[in-house]
């Protein structure tokens, strides 16, 4: 129904971009304003003062060698990963994929918190293996900061590059093979060159993961005297003598390498155009390998799976449960003490998770109510749509912590027209605008795939506009809804960026728990909280699984 | 109903679609628009279902206006009362074979003996065993039977299909023709059908309507346009023709090698023989022109024959 837009659906069309404009894009720009205006008027140089500071130039410096750090790490462990995962047959046993997922779906700062309860002197590395005397304490280098890091974001890697060497047909391969190319000339010559784009483009986006992740840094790379980027920005903004002007100048430079990266990164997936869906050459093709090659290749992903999955919820798991740590794993040294602890000794763990429950589900509520409005209304938008959807999913490009700065500074600024700012209200609103892509991502999906045959035979059927919705579009995106309702719950529950900065006082979430019961030495009852957390979420996830899983369409 | 189009026009952005075209589809008649690919049949049904709007003109079903660019009118579909088969079936995935008949029903509110209405439109195209099934466990050709229940469920004046049968296999499609006219020539409604299947157009259609970039060709009975065709065009796009020259042509079963009075004569080559059962087609050279004609005798290729044409059918353009 390609109507021409009319005045009405302008004005529709127009109310979406404002509200959005003012939730997202005037947030952002009151970063930058921050950063350069001073007194009402532009002003560079206190910008570029922060900047070229001495102490700034090193978080810089610092930020840009960790990212490049450990997006080579990544990259050397997920290659052998990748294709073993897609050319092997290793790549029957689904269950990997799912286990491979699960350094990515926790929780940064749990993972470091496990990383560090394990790596510690007197740590449970030193009691599992006494004889290795103090060498474990080497992890607190930025040789550590960097394998933390890595195993929490490598999946995410292995996971392009495994669905891009699935998408070269091995039929490409055959035909190279049957030319007379051996093992080692294929992968030079045929497999690298198709894979290239798909490196950078998956270095990239682990580069800008990482200069936007504040978890590790801020327990690991904190206790280590290693400052970036989000660490600094949120002591600037939290830490006495608040300077929101240099949180500001450093949030802009964030931001801008961000950008950078995000339009190189789009810039090579546009010109990374080989056509390779042809229907018939995604058969399941595997090598045939060596039994001595399938055994190395299994140790390997054990190995791998050992330390990303292992080590962090081993150690999270054995400090919960834990009676004394001066004791350490000893039979009779163990007791659920903790977990009671966190529920009686006073009210702030039962508070917490409450807190957090109830801001999850309405932030996933407005989120995706909001989401799917705004996705089914600018169906038909033309060129609106691209400008609306821009706006909706800028959040996704820009670094949580920078948003959240943002938002402070602009909710900040009207306070006197609307106090919101402070209130549990104020986090819902931030959560939502960070999260509000989840939504524009799953709903759109679910609508695409709907295709317009369906909603066009509902009209043509007798059904108003609005039966038709009810009746046909809802039912039909609601997996999508379902789907993005979910991850954003799940984010949200153990969110600790906005937690930590934009909390009312006295309210304390899962998250912002969790870190200061760890800081203040009862490790114990942290882990005790972290495990809850991460079960709860689980077990979310795996209800969603399956309910998805159980539609018959 | 009757359902005519006057003066209509469509352009997507800035290409034109269709300009000017006028057409009349006659109450209870099994009308074709059969035409090459891109030469707006689809836009032309969806159009008349209100998909889509032109972008100047007017279509009347009987006297009733239901689009005018000029005075303003525009009946949205779910008012215009027809019945649609598309050509992905279009079928509701969530909704069971029942709900996604009964559909039409409970959208216009008209559930008076709703259950019973559905199970005689899902008799009448033989799925009454699969009322619970989902869409995603039936065969295609189940699917598009669903897809033409529930089209029919609403005594509907008038039924489109767009090419509803390009998607089921030869047997299956042979199936559904017949079904297809039987079951809209009992029900009485005007059925407007879409295809680029020239066998389909002839084997089923009171009225085809043949289109040429978004212009009519010609229109007339499935025996006059393959026995008259009014353009070389028409020629061509339907049926097997042999040229004589640019302006006139015959079909093969004009032509016989049998000396047959009152006939022309043309000295021929035989150039390729194929064994059709009944018959054996011929591939003929006659003077640089390539025809083709059926003969019950087999000849070896290079033989040199004479082509009996006979007069009267042969066909000259102006
Ligand atoms: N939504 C659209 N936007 C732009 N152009 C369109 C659109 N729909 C159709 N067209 C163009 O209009 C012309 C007619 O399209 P239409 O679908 O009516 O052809 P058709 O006769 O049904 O062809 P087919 O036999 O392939 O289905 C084509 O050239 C097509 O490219
Ligand atoms: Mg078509």
């Amino acid at each position: 129904m390609s109507k021409a837009i009319n005045g009405k659906q302008r004005i529709v069309y127009f109310t979406i971009f404002v509200v959005l404009f003012a939730l997202i894009i005037l947030p952002v720009v009151t970063v930058f304003g921050e950063a350069v205006i001073v007194d009402g008027r532009f002003d560079f140089s206190n910008a570029l003062q922060t900047i070229g500071d001495s102490e700034n130039i090193t978080t810089i410096t610092n930020s840009l060698l960790l990212g490049f750090l450990v997006v080579i790490v990544s990259t050397v462990i997920s290659t052998p990963l990748a294709f073993l995962l897609a050319r092997t047959k290793f790549a029957r046993w689904k269950w990997l994929d799912i286990v491979l997922m699960i350094p990515f779906m926790t929780p940064p700062y749990i993972a470091s918190m496990g990383w560090i309860l394990f790596m510690q002197k007197r740590g449970l590395f030193q009691q599992l293996f006494p004889w290795t005397g103090s060498f474990s304490e080497n992890f607190f280098s930025l040789g550590g900061l960097v394998l933390a890091m890595t195993f929490n974001v490598f999946p995410f890697m292995t996971t392009m590059l495994k669905n891009a060497i699935l998408n070269i047909g091995v039929n490409l391969e055959e035909s190279a093979a049957v030319s007379g190319a051996g093992f080692f000339c294929r992968l030079r010559k045929v497999m690298l060159p198709l894979l290239t784009g798909n490196y950078a483009i998956a270095m990239l986006l682990v580069f800008v993961k990482v200069l936007s992740e504040y978890g590790t840094p801020s327990t690991l790379g904190n206790r280590i005297g290693f400052y970036v980027f989000t660490t600094d920005i949120h002591r600037y903004a939290s830490t006495a003598p608040i300077d929101f002007g240099k949180a500001s100048s450093l949030s802009s430079v964030l931001v801008l390498i961000c950008m950078t990266m995000w339009l190189f990164q789009s810039y090579i997936t546009s010109k990374h155009t080989y056509s390779l869906v042809g229907g018939k050459g995604k058969k399941e093709s595997l090598y045939s390998c060596s039994r001595a090659a399938e055994i190395i290749g299994g140790v390997y992903i054990a190995l791998i799976i050992l330390v990303s999955v292992g080590v962090p919820y081993f150690s999270v798991l054995a400090t919960s449960l834990i009676k004394l740590r001066g004791y350490g794993l000893a039979a009779g040294n163990f007791t659920f003490q903790h977990y009671v602890e966190l529920f009686t000794k006073n009210s702030k763990g039962w508070e917490a998770l409450l807190t957090s429950t109830t801001l999850a589900v309405v932030s996933a509520t407005v989120a995706s109510v909001l989401g799917t409005l705004i996705v089914v209304t600018i169906k038909k938008a033309g060129k609106w749509k691209k400008i609306i959807e821009g706006e909706g999913l800028l959040p996704e490009m820009l670094p949580n912590i920078v948003l959240v700065i943002g938002l402070m500074l602009f909710w900040n600024k009207i306070y006197d027209i609307l106090p919101l700012y402070n209130t549990i209200g104020f986090m819902v609103l931030v959560y939502v605008v960070m999260f509000l892509p989840y939504t524009i991502q799953y709903v759109s999906s679910a609508y695409m795939q709907m295709g317009d045959s369906l909603v066009e035979a509902g009209t043509i059927c007798g059904g108003s506009r609005f039966y038709v919705m009810r009746h046909v579009t809802l039912p039909l995106i609601m997996r999508g809804v379902m789907q993005g309702w979910m991850m954003i719950f799940i984010i949200v529950f153990r969110e600790l960026v906005a937690a930590s900065l934009i909390s009312p006082p006295n309210v304390q979430t899962v998250s912002t728990f969790i870190v200061k019961e760890f800081e203040q030495g009862s490790a114990s009852v942290a882990m005790a909280m972290a495990l809850i957390c991460v079960v709860i979420t689980a077990t979310l996830l795996i209800i969603l699984n399956y309910a998805v899983g159980r539609k018959k369409y | 109903m009757k359902i005519t189009m006057k003066h209509i026009f469509k352009s997507y952005d800035k290409a034109e679609v269709i300009r000017d075209l006028n057409l009349e589809l006659e109450d209870q008649a099994f009308t074709t628009l059969l035409g090459p690919s891109g030469c707006g049949k689809t836009t032309i049904l969806r159009m008349i279902a209100g998909l889509e709007n032109p972008t100047g003109g007017e279509i009347f079903f009987d006297d009733v206006c239901v689009f005018s660019s000029e005075k303003k009118i525009n009946v949205p579909p779910e008012k215009r009362n027809i019945g649609f088969v598309f050509q992905d079936f279009a079928l509701w995935p969530h909704l069971s074979v029942f709900e996604n008949v009964a559909f039409g029903l409970r959208a216009r509110k008209d559930t008076a003996d709703l259950e019973k209405r559905v199970m005689e439109a899902l008799a009448a195209v033989q799925l009454s065993d699969f009322r619970n099934r989902y869409p995603s466990q039936l065969s295609g050709g189940q699917q598009q039977r669903v897809g033409f229940a529930r089209a029919i469920v609403t005594k509907p004046d008038c039924i489109l299909f767009d090419e509803p049968l390009s998607a089921l296999d030869a047997i299956l499609r042979d199936e559904m023709r017949v079904e297809i006219k039987r079951l809209t020539g009992e029900m009485g409604v005007t059925a407007v059908f879409v295809t680029h299947d020239q066998m389909e157009a002839m084997s089923m259609s009171d009225r085809i309507i043949v289109l040429n970039q978004g212009l009519i060709e010609q229109e007339g009975a499935p025996e006059d346009i393959y026995q008259k065709p009014a353009t070389p065009f028409t020629a061509k796009f339907i049926g097997k023709s042999n040229w004589l020259g640019n302006q006139a042509m015959f079909r093969p079963e004009a032509a016989s090698l049998k000396k047959t009075e009152g006939c022309r004569t043309y000295p021929a080559v035989v150039t390729g023989v194929q064994f059709l059962g009944e018959n054996y087609q011929l591939f003929l050279d006659a003077d640089g022109k390539q025809w083709t004609m059926e003969s019950p005798e087999k000849y070896q290729t290079g033989t040199n024959v004479s082509v009996y044409i006979n007069e009267d059918k042969i066909v000259t353009f102006q």
